[in-house]
This record gives structure tokens, sequence and C-alpha cells, in this order.
């Protein structure tokens, strides 16, 4: 078992109750969708399992293990806002690659734009800043600085949302990719039940910081046994 | 407009560029002879009361008077900018740390604690230099705190945390790059209250001492002849005047295009 | 005889700071019907709803908006300014997307739709209030409640119910509406969809929706226009099993979409 999140309980000021005993285990490999509206607490899911913020109860296990950065990454909603807007593409790269060891112009320069090719982007892109991309040319710049790492596990958070429906779908062609060739596991979380359908293999439905419903997507999908669940299948129009 | 004031300061820091060099030499040439003759062909500004060429002591006095501002300011700014980041990015018991001490150095108004510090170590240009940072620093901070507690949210300095960045790291090379758009403006018009202060304080005879020429004690001199030599107190006091004017007209135009582009 | 369409548009053209951003767009806008134009960031689908009453500032506007009603026809590019500002908001309304900027913070939720009556009719302040009370109550909501909330108490949805409430004080004909569900839950969504259904049953209107979402303009519109890079590159009608995409490009944004893609394939791009 990759990941293992044991009974978190996360409560903020103000008496916020974020999540209130949210277990559940991810494997190798395994693409696992978290789908919830606003308020749900799949983004303060998120932040646990990275690291960013400790549970007020529970764990959070790695490989049987503590959380080790090297192994888990992050994917965040906004793609402009996930890169330094000072740095160009090629710079965030680098940056990440110096992080890991590489050393080295002339290395650094093959690295990053191995990594470009490997998100399907052209490698001339290096030398653009943020603001000259598109939000989807972005994104994949993002997905490629998470893969320097080489992680095991790459946590998203609404990765898709703010993209147009294009540049969607070749995100989500490349996660499909990664997950196939890498043998990555996806920690999804998304609103949009079509994306996850299309994406996971089992899913968590989560309301106000408690799941409802967990299984085998298939199945979750075709005979959902939470009242919320149906819900929110028939408002997607599935 | 704003051309009109690059090409001034433009002009003037290249003048306080080249003047250490042999232009000092002219300034400083004494001939009595041609003492507190009026400006003409051969001495633009006129000379003063040892028949130095004013002109030129005005250009040797821009050197002084612009290194101390920008100096002051750059000075400042690093210290300031380093301590401002820190405490808005890590908060906790640093943030109370730096507030405190911001709060500590603005209990006392500075001027009154400028000029009790150059009572006791006595007037010169780096003492000016370095009192005037000590007492500038803290808008700095402010400002840059302010910056850094917005930025230590945002999604890419979490991934450079993720990807396994240093606190310095993230600091020096996210942090502070992204944080320094305010400060850019009041650094601009910081020079210009930095030089309006050494004005101020040579004037008053505790500034920097002559026979080393600046803007502020070349003002000294000229009241003492204001009588007999008009130009010794007016090309000085046009010089800080239009600099300072124009500083102050850079420094706008650089906060309000930041806010036009946000 | 075809009936004639509410709206009709014929080669609007758009210049935005220097740029031409929408292109010769025709399109026409039935009575009593839902259309909805579909495309990406930048196609310029925003500046052609704005421009349809010269609502964008700073935008050059060309062509003709042909508003044909009880038997006259005006063209509205043409009208001066407060013939336009009289059918804004009386026979055309609008609701964007973000219920946060349009709703002023500092007024009750009340004063705003007292605001907006007050600005179409001369009444008395008792006549206009009650308006808002019974247009709430259409929405769905409390009314009495709703009326004294200032719009930070209320939630993204009732914001959004709000927002349509008062567009529909006038008892406009048209009801633009650009990506007035994007930023919403998808229950809430679902919400406000079945809301304007329901409003169309009651009384006769038509709605533009603009969006880049393909797949809820499957399931709520009669007739689709895609755009791309400003001009409008397919026409759909709805068929009786949904729509059927010819254009190479409106067949990716539908397979983007994921309506019939199998799971776990790659989407052709």
């Amino acid at each position: 078992m990759l990941l293992s999140v044991q009974n978190i309980h996360k409560t903020f000021k103000g008496n916020v109750q974020a999540l209130r005993g949210v277990s559940f285990e991810l494997d190798r490999a395994q693409v696992l969708g978290v789908v919830g509206e606003s308020g749900s607490g799949k983004s303060t899911l998120a932040k646990i399992v990275m690291g960013f913020t400790r549970p007020d109860e529970g764990k959070v296990l790695l490989d049987g293990g503590k959380l080790d950065r090297r192994k888990v990454q992050i994917i965040f909603q906004n793609p402009f806002s996930s890169l330094d807007p000072r740095l160009s593409a090629g710079a965030s790269l680098a940056e990440a690659f110096r992080l890991n060891g590489l050393r080295g112009a002339q290395r650094l320069r093959s690295a990053v734009q191995e990594a470009l090719r490997g998100v399907d982007l052209a490698p001339e892109l290096a030398a653009r800043f943020p603001h000259e991309l598109s939000g989807g040319e972005c994104q994949r710049i993002a997905i490629a600085r998470s893969l320097s790492r080489s992680p095991e596990l790459l946590v998203c958070d609404e990765p898709v949302s703010s993209l147009d429906l294009l540049a969607q779908a070749r995100v989500l062609n490349l996660f499909l990719k990664l997950q196939k060739e890498r043998r990555i596991s996806l920690l999804f979380i998304s609103h949009d039940l079509r994306v996850v359908r299309h994406l996971c293999d089992r899913v968590l439905v989560m309301k106000e910081g408690l799941v409802c419903e967990e299984g085998e997507l298939s199945q979750v999908y075709a005979k959902p046994q939470h009242p919320y669940t149906q819900e929110l299948l028939f408002s997607s129009g599935i | 407009m704003k051309r009109l004031a690059v090409f001034w300061l433009g002009a003037w820091v290249l003048a306080a560029l080249a003047a250490p060099g042999f232009l000092y030499q002219a300034a400083m040439h004494i001939q009595v002879s041609q003492a507190l003759e009026a400006p003409s062909f051969s001495h633009w500004f006129g000379t003063d009361a040892l028949g130095r060429d004013l002109f030129l002591r005005v250009v040797c006095g821009s050197s002084v008077s612009l290194g101390i501002g920008v100096g002051a300011v750059a000075l400042a700014t690093l210290v300031g900018s380093w301590v401002g980041a820190i405490a808005g990015y890590f908060g906790g018991w640093r943030e109370k740390g730096v507030l405190a001490l911001i709060s500590l150095f603005l209990c006392f108004p500075a001027f009154f604690l400028i000029l009790a510090v150059m009572a006791v170590v006595g007037g010169s240009a780096w003492n000016i230099l370095w009192i005037l940072a000590l007492t500038g620093w803290m808008g700095v901070a402010r400002l840059v705190r302010a910056q850094a507690m917005s930025l230590r949210e945002r999604e890419f300095v979490l991934a450079a945390r993720a990807l396994g960045a240093g606190d310095f790291r993230i600091l020096s090379r996210h942090i502070l790059p992204n944080a320094m758009g305010p400060v850019r403006a009041s650094a601009v018009l910081g020079v210009s209250s930095a030089i309006l202060a050494e004005a101020g304080l040579s004037f008053l005879g505790i500034g920097v001492q002559p026979p080393v020429p600046s803007w502020g004690n070349l003002l000294l001199d000229g009241k003492a002849v204001l009588g007999v030599g008009w130009w010794m107190m007016f090309f000085p006091g046009v010089v800080i005047f239009l600099t300072v004017f124009f500083l102050n007209v850079l420094g706008e135009e650089l906060s309000r295009a930041r806010r036009t582009a946000s | 005889m075809r009936e004639e369409p509410l709206l009709e548009v014929r080669g609007l053209t758009v210049s935005f700071g220097g740029k031409l951003v929408v292109k010769e767009v025709s399109f026409d806008v039935p009575k009593d019907s839902w259309v909805c134009l579909v495309g990406e960031t930048g196609s310029g689908k925003s500046l052609t709803a704005l421009s349809l009453t010269r609502l964008a500032g700073g935008a050059h506007v060309e062509g003709t908006v042909r508003w044909l009603d009880e038997g006259s026809s005006k063209d509205l590019l043409s009208l001066k300014e407060e013939p336009l500002r009289v059918m804004r908001g009386r026979e055309l309304a609008y609701i964007f997307q973000d219920p946060h900027s349009s709703l002023n913070p500092v007024m009750t939720v009340g004063e705003q739709m007292v605001e907006a009556y007050e600005a179409h009719f001369r009444c008395k302040r008792s006549e206009a209030e009650k308006a808002a009370l019974i247009s709430l109550g259409e929405m769905r909501l409390e009314a009495r409640r709703v009326v004294a909330c200032y719009p930070h108490e209320l939630s993204g949805g009732m914001k959004q119910r709000v927002m349509i409430a008062m567009a529909l004080l006038n008892n406009p004909k048209l009801l633009i509406a650009d990506e007035p569900t994007t930023s919403l839950d998808v229950t809430i969504e679902k919400g406000i969809i079945d809301l304007l259904n329901d409003l169309r049953t009651e009384w006769p209107m038509s709605y533009l929706f603009i969006t880049h979402n393909i797949c809820l303009a499957s399931r709520v519109a009669d007739y689709i226009y895609v755009m791309k890079d400003g001009r409008i590159i397919e026409k759909l009608d709805r068929g009786p099993k949904g729509f059927y995409p010819k254009e190479p490009y409106t067949r990716q944004l539908f397979q983007a979409g994921l309506e019939n893609v199998p799971p776990k394939t790659e989407i052709a791009v």
C-alpha cells in the first residue's frame, strides 16, 4: 500500500471542521478520485497528505513510513500561480533539477529540454515566462517540474478545473500517460464527475469533511449507495 | 516631464561618477585673485570666497550628496528588505521580534536622533550615510513584510517547498524578487529625502565638513556671503531643488505605473 | 414562413485595444428559445455578448443587431445612448459569472433591486419593494429574509439567484447570461438550470447563454453556435438524440467534454 490515510481530523480557527475522520488507502500505479463540492474538505486533505499542514488527529503513512518529500509532489488548480512569475519556464524547471542535485549548465539545459518533451511541449518554450504561456502549457510545466523528483505519488488539487476544454483534454491525456509509463499513483481531487470517471480507478465521495462513499469507480457510478452520491451524479447528467 | 526628470538625474549621476577623478583637483584649486566673481563664461556658476569655481564644486558636491542619498537608501533597502522578508515569511517569534524592533526605532524622532548621533561622532559623509540608513530601513521592512505574508501562501512557493527548497533559497530566489515591487517607488522617494536631509545637516554645519564640497555645505558657504555673492546660494539651491523635484516625479511615476499594471 | 427571430445579429465585428476580436459574427436568437454560444477563452464570446448593447467600454463595434418585437424592428447598435439604456434592463437583461463583483457589497439586496426597478419605472418605493419581493420569491428564495441581507451574507448560489431576480424584475424578453454557473458547485448549478427552465414555462423568454462547457450547452440548448478565434464556425440544432457536430473543431470540443468517450482512453484532440 503506497498511501495510507487513517482517521484524519482537522479543525480550523473558528470551529470550522474541515475533516472529521477521513480514512482511505491508495495502491501503487492507482488513480483515486476525490470528489466533493466546496466545503467538503478536499483541499485540506491535499495539504495534509503533502505535509503542508498537520492533522489534529490521525496519521498519514507513505510506504509504511513518514512523509517523504521526495516521493510526493503536488499539482495545483491555478496554473499561473504555480510558477514563479519572475522566472522563465526553463529557469523554474532548472531550479527543480538543481534542488535534486543536478549540476552543470549543459546537463541542466538538456534535462530541461527532456522534461518539456516528456510533457509534450516544444523545447523552445523554455525561454517563455508564465504570462506568455497558456493555462494548459503552464500546467504541463508544473507537472514536468514535479516529475523532476521522480515521485511515486502525485497529489492533484483540481488540476484541470481552470483550463479550457481542449487544454483539459491534453492534460488528462498526459496524466494517463504518466500513470501507464511511469507507474505513478494519483490522488485526483476534482468537483467534475466526468473528469473523475475518465481518469480514476477508485473514487471517494466527500461531503462536509466526511467520506460518504468509497469504492471502484465503475461500481459507485453505476450503483451509488449514498443519497449525496446519487445527487451529484444526477446533477452532473451522468 | 518624465523625460526631463530622467535627463536631469542622468546628467547628475554621470557628473557624480566623473567627479572624484580629475575634476576634484580643479574644484579645490584656490585662486584668491578671482574670489567672488559673478557667473561668466569662464566660471559658469561664478566663484566662491576663495576663488574656487562654483560649478566644479557643485559637480563634485554631487558625488557626495548623491552618493549619500543613493548609498543610504541602498543600505536601508538591503537591510530592511531581508528583515521584512524574514518577518513576513516565518511569522512567529521572528515576526514579533522584528515588529518590536521597528516600533523601537520609530520611537525616536529621526531628526533628533540624527542630530544627537552627529554631535557625538562628528560630521562626515560616511556617518551621515549610515545614520540615514539606520533611520530609514523600517519603512522598507514593513512594505516587504506585507508582500512576504501574501507571497508565502502562493502556490509556487508551496511547490518550491515540496521540491525540497530550503528557507534561505525560497527567501532569496522567490520571496524577495517578487516582493520588491512597491519598494522601488519608495526607494526613489527615499533618495530624495536623504538628499534633503544631507543638505539640511551640512547647512547646519554638522554634516559634510569643508573642504569636501557637498550641496548642503555649499549652501552654508553661500549664506556667509549672501549680500555680495547671490550665486553662491542660488545655484546649489536650484540644483538641490530640481534634483529632489525630479526624483519625486519619478517616484510618483513608478507608483502610478504599478497601480495601473495590477 | 419562418417566424422572425427576436434578435438578429449580422456581421458583428468588434475591435478591442487595436485587435480584431470578433470577426463578422452572425446568429439569430429565436423567440422563446435557449441559444448557447460556446467557445474557449479568447474565442470572443463574452465580447460578442457585451457588444450587443454596446456595453463593452473601449470596444469599437460594427455590424447590425436587430431587435424584432411586436412588429417593429430596431438596430440596437445605431440607437442613441438613452433609448439603448431603456432597452437594457427592460427588454434585454444580463447576468454575469461572478456575482461578487456584480452586487454592491455595501447595499442590501432589497436596496439594489429597488434601485434597478426605479431605473426604469417611475413608481412609489413601496411598489418597487413589492416587485422585488415577488421576484425573489419566484427564485425560490425566502424573499423576506433575503431582501434584508447584504451580499456577503449569502452563498454563491443564492447570490446568483438574486442576480437573476434583479435581471428579471422588468420582465425582459431576452436574458443574456455570461458563464453564470461556471463558478458554482454542480448541485447548485443544477438548481439554477432547473429554475431557468421553470421560469421559461411561466412566461415566454429567450436565453442567450455564453459558456465554455459544451456538455452543459448540449443539455440545455435548443441551438448551439460554436465560436473559434472570433468567428462562428458551426451552428447546431437540437436533433432527436441531441447534437451531431460536423466540424472537426466542434467534434474535438465534444470529445474533450468527455461525451461518449470510453474511460481511461486517450482523448483525440
